[in-house]
C-alpha cells in the first residue's frame, strides 16, 4: 500500500470517522514507520482539534431575525388571503356573467349575432298583423309581432329543418316585408318597401332556416298601415 | 445542522402550510441554529450568515410546498436551501475572505506576546479564514462533515452528489487545511 492510500485512512483516523479495524491498524503501523505520514497524522489531529474549537463557537440565537422572518410569514399569509378573496370575486363575476349569458342577454345592434343551442321553432308560419278588423276580414289566425324573445321561430318553407343537435346562429336584422311574404308569411302592409326587424336563424351551412319578427315598432307600423287600408 | 424530530417536523410543516403561525415559529426555532451555523461556517461572516439564514427561511415561507418529506428531512432541505442562497450570493458578489498559500509566516519567536484569550481568538479567526478560503466544493464538505458532524450520507443528500464524492472532497480539503496548519507542528505563526 502506498502512502497516498494510507493517508485516506489517516484522515478518517484523525477525525474519528468510519474506519474498518483492519484499515486502522494498517494505517497506524504505517505511520509508525513513515516519518512523512506521521507528520501528516499529527497535522490532521491538530486540524481536528482546531475545527472542534471553531465548531464550539457561540452564535446568535436567532431572536433578532425571528421578527423579520415572522413578518415575512404574516405578509405571505395576507397575500394568500387576498389571492383567495380575489379568486372568489373573479369566480363570482364569471358565474354571474355566465348566468346573464344563459338567460339570453343580447346586445342591441342589428348586426349582433347570438348563438343558440336549441331554438324553439314553430311548425307553420303565422300571419303577421295586428288589427282585429283585418283578421276578421281575412278570417285567418293572427299572431301579433312582439319583441319578446320567447316567441318561437317559424320555419321558412322549403328548407330542411334543423337537426336536434345542429348548431345555429341567430342574426338580428331588418328584413323587407317582401322577403317575409316570399317566405310564405302573410304580412298585411300597404307599403311593400317596409322592413321588419327579425331574428333569422342561420344554420351551419349559412342558410336561413327560420325567422322570428321581433320589433314592436314594426308591428305597430304594420298595424298603422293595416288601419290605413280600412 | 441540528436533527429535530422528523415526525414532529412533518406535523409542524402541515400546520405551517395551513397558515399556522405558531407552527412556523416552532420550525424556525428548531432549525434556525443549524442553518445559521452552516451559513456562518461557509462564509466566515456572522452578518452575511444571518442574511443568508433569513433569506432561506423567507424563501421557505413563500414556497412551503417545495419541501417533500418523502425525499428527506426538513433539516437537509433547509440546508440545501441555504446552500443555494450561498451559491447565488457568491455568484452575485465575490465576498469570500481569502487566505492564500503564500500567507506571511512568522517564526514563533516573533509572535506577538498577547494574552492567551487573544491568542485563542486569533487562532479561531485563523481557522475561520482558512475554512472560508477553501474552494466551495471542499469548504462545504468540511462544514457539513467536520463542523456540522453530519454523516457522508447526510452531506451527500444536502449537496446532491454521491457519498464517495463527499468523502474524497473532504479528504482533499483536509489536506489543504493541514498544510495551512503546518505552523502548529513547525512552531510558526501564520497570519
Amino acid at each position: 500500500m502506498s502512502c497516498r492510500e494510507h493517508r485516506e485512512a489517516l484522515v478518517e483516523l484523525a477525525r474519528g470517522g468510519e474506519l474498518a479495524a483492519n484499515d486502522r491498524s494498517q494505517a497506524v503501523r504505517h505511520a509508525e514507520h513513515c516519518n512523512e505520514c506521521a507528520q501528516f497524522l499529527d497535522r490532521q489531529l491538530a486540524l481536528t482539534a482546531s475545527l472542534k474549537e471553531y465548531a464550539a463557537e457561540e452564535l446568535p440565537d436567532g431572536a433578532e431575525l425571528e421578527g423579520t422572518v415572522l413578518a415575512a410569514f404574516d405578509r405571505a399569509r395576507s397575500r394568500e388571503q387576498v389571492r383567495k378573496r380575489t379568486w372568489w370575486i373573479s369566480a363570482s363575476v364569471a358565474a354571474a356573467a355566465a348566468v346573464v349569458l344563459a338567460i339570453g342577454l343580447r346586445p342591441e345592434p342589428q348586426s349582433a349575432r347570438i348563438e343558440l343551442g336549441n331554438p324553439k321553432i314553430a311548425a307553420a308560419p303565422p300571419v303577421v298583423a295586428t288589427p282585429t278588423q283585418a283578421i276578421a276580414k281575412r278570417g285567418v289566425p293572427v299572431v301579433v309581432a312582439q319583441a319578446a324573445d320567447d316567441q318561437p321561430f317559424v320555419t321558412i318553407p322549403y328548407t330542411v329543418p334543423l337537426a336536434p343537435e345542429e348548431r345555429a346562429i341567430v342574426s338580428r336584422m331588418s328584413i323587407p316585408v317582401t322577403a317575409l311574404i316570399a317566405a310564405g308569411f302573410h304580412v298585411q302592409v300597404s307599403d311593400p318597401g317596409a322592413e321588419v326587424e327579425a331574428d333569422v336563424l342561420v344554420s351551419q351551412d349559412g342558410r336561413a332556416r327560420a325567422i322570428r319578427p321581433v320589433s314592436l315598432a314594426i308591428s305597430r307600423s304594420i298595424e298603422t298601415s293595416s288601419r290605413g287600408e280600412h | 445542522m441540528g436533527r429535530p424530530g422528523t415526525r414532529s417536523d412533518r406535523d409542524l410543516v402541515e400546520r405551517f402550510r395551513d397558515g399556522d403561525r405558531e407552527a412556523f415559529q416552532e420550525l424556525y426555532r428548531a432549525h434556525f441554529p443549524a442553518v445559521l451555523r452552516f451559513a456562518y461556517y461557509m462564509t466566515g461572516d456572522r452578518i452575511v450568515a444571518g442574511e443568508i439564514t433569513q433569506d432561506a427561511f423567507i424563501w421557505f415561507v413563500d414556497h412551503p410546498r417545495q419541501f417533500n418529506p418523502e425525499r428527506g428531512d426538513l433539516a437537509a432541505f433547509l440546508g440545501g436551501v441555504a446552500r443555494k442562497m450561498l451559491l447565488r450570493r457568491q455568484t452575485r458578489e465575490r465576498r469570500w475572505l481569502s487566505i492564500d498559500d503564500s500567507a506571511t509566516v512568522l517564526p514563533r519567536a516573533q509572535r506577538p506576546a498577547w494574552s492567551e484569550n487573544v491568542e485563542r481568538e486569533q487562532e479561531a479567526d485563523l481557522v475561520r479564514r482558512a475554512v472560508a478560503s477553501l474552494p466551495d466544493r471542499y469548504r462545504e464538505a468540511v462544514v457539513l462533515c467536520d463542523l456540522e458532524e453530519k454523516s457522508y450520507d447526510e452531506a451527500a443528500s444536502i449537496i446532491g452528489c454521491p457519498k464517495g464524492t463527499v468523502r474524497s472532497r473532504l479528504h482533499r480539503a483536509r489536506e489543504i487545511l493541514g498544510r495551512k496548519f503546518q505552523w502548529k507542528k513547525e512552531g510558526q505563526w501564520c497570519i
